[in-house]
């Protein structure tokens, strides 16, 4: 009985440590809150159709979707993180970033030119921009990481990372060849002829993420 | 449209060949750095696998409540005002969570209203330049513990919108 309380002990610290270390970041939370709406306001939406009975098997779909999804993509993650350590190695990656830099420069002012953060940011752009999303996800992390060791505030998004994920989130893809293919599927007469369009509503909508990032950046100091 | 193909289709052989090739041409031990590399993304992967379950079951929960069809029940009065398709409305939503709902809902427009139609078009040019935000926001957040995003949805929402509506002045145009 002794043991048992002695281990509960341990873990209550352990859990008080841990929401220590998660309240240095007072912040609005997003994830959290969205996660819970979505999931509160589905499953009651379900209960008024009185649907709730298919909840549980759509549950546990989701978990199979989920480690499926996981299957494919650790492989794929994992061998476009392998191809990547080579180019890191080679210089590749440097060079890239090299041609990047007079972009990168301006997006990112603050961080140190030749910053490991600016390689693993040039490699995820390029990566996302030829489409290549799983090769983007391991060096997008990457940055995010290095980014965090600049930050003086942990808990708490830096500029350069909130710059960085919206240039993420508001999609630098170039051609998506899913889209094609879906339409080429469904009978379309001319599959490819969003192709240009897209380019377009991407320059728009990636100009104007980055626009309101910059206007954010200047009215919070 | 074959040159796109072809392109798409070279680009990965292009790369892998590129890569290996110029690390042998450096010196790289390139099989060690291979493994090395894809040790640390392997890592990467399992660190995503707890928000992955998180998000797709909310996400299924989401679309079985049919709070989809009830989004763009609620846009339809607007749809005249806007002549925004409110066929349309779904998709950004599904998009935010998670490209497979997306594809889903994609699929469902081309089947229903066909792909050259407007819907068809608008649906089309918007997957293009929309991403998974959420998806995106938690996977990259969540191995840094940033609990404080700041700005970061309020202004990639902006951009959204502004792609959404950019895709249907030109889909409108085409």
């Amino acid at each position: 009985l002794l043991f048992i309380n002695n281990f509960d002990k341990k873990r209550y610290k352990n859990s008080i440590k841990e929401l220590n270390e998660c309240s240095i970041g007072k912040g609005e939370e997003v994830i959290n809150k969205i996660w819970a709406v979505i999931l509160v306001g589905g499953c009651m939406l379900c209960f008024l159709q009185g649907r709730t009975g298919k909840i549980p098997d759509e549950l546990l779909e989701g978990t199979k979707e989920a480690v499926d999804l996981f299957m494919v993509m650790g492989g794929a993650v994992a061998m476009w993180s392998g191809f990547m350590k080579i180019a890191e190695k080679s210089g590749i990656v440097e060079l890239l970033s090299e041609i990047m830099l007079p972009v990168l420069k301006r997006l990112f002012p603050k961080i140190p030119p030749h910053h490991k953060a600016m390689h693993y940011i040039s490699m995820n752009i390029s990566a996302n921009m030829l489409g290549l999303g799983w090769a983007a996800t391991p060096s997008g992390i990457m940055a995010v990481k290095e980014l965090d060791k600049l930050n003086c505030k942990k808990g708490r998004a830096t500029d350069e990372m909130c710059m960085f994920l919206i240039i993420n989130m508001s999609s630098v893809q170039l051609i998506s060849i899913n889209i094609i293919s879906y339409r080429m599927k469904y009978g379309s007469a001319d599959p490819a002829a969003i192709v240009f369009p897209g380019i377009i509503a991407t320059a728009i909508s990636t100009l104007a993420a980055i626009s309101a990032c910059k206007w954010c950046e200047r009215k919070e100091k | 449209m074959k040159v796109i193909m072809l392109l798409n289709s070279a680009a990965i052989p292009v790369i892998v060949m590129f890569i290996v090739a110029y690390g042998v041409h450096k010196k790289v031990d390139v099989f060690d750095a291979f493994t090395e590399g894809a040790k640390e993304g392997l890592e990467t992967a399992v660190s995503i696998l707890p928000a992955l379950i998180a998000l797709i079951c909310a996400i299924r929960i989401l679309r079985l409540s049919g709070a989809f069809d009830i989004l763009s029940f609620l846009w339809r009065p607007l749809e005249s005002v806007t002549h925004f398709p409110s066929e349309i409305v779904p998709l950004a939503f599904a998009k935010m969570f998670s490209s497979s709902a997306a594809t889903g809902v994609l699929t469902d427009i081309f089947q229903n209203y066909g792909t050259d139609s407007l819907a068809g078009r608008t649906a089309s040019i918007m997957m293009c330049c929309t991403e998974t935000i959420f998806y995106t926001l938690s996977i990259y957040l969540a191995p840094v513990r940033v609990k404080d995003s700041r700005y970061i949805v309020k202004c990639t929402l902006f951009g959204m919108v502004c792609g959404i509506a950019a895709s249907f002045v030109i889909a409108s145009g085409m």
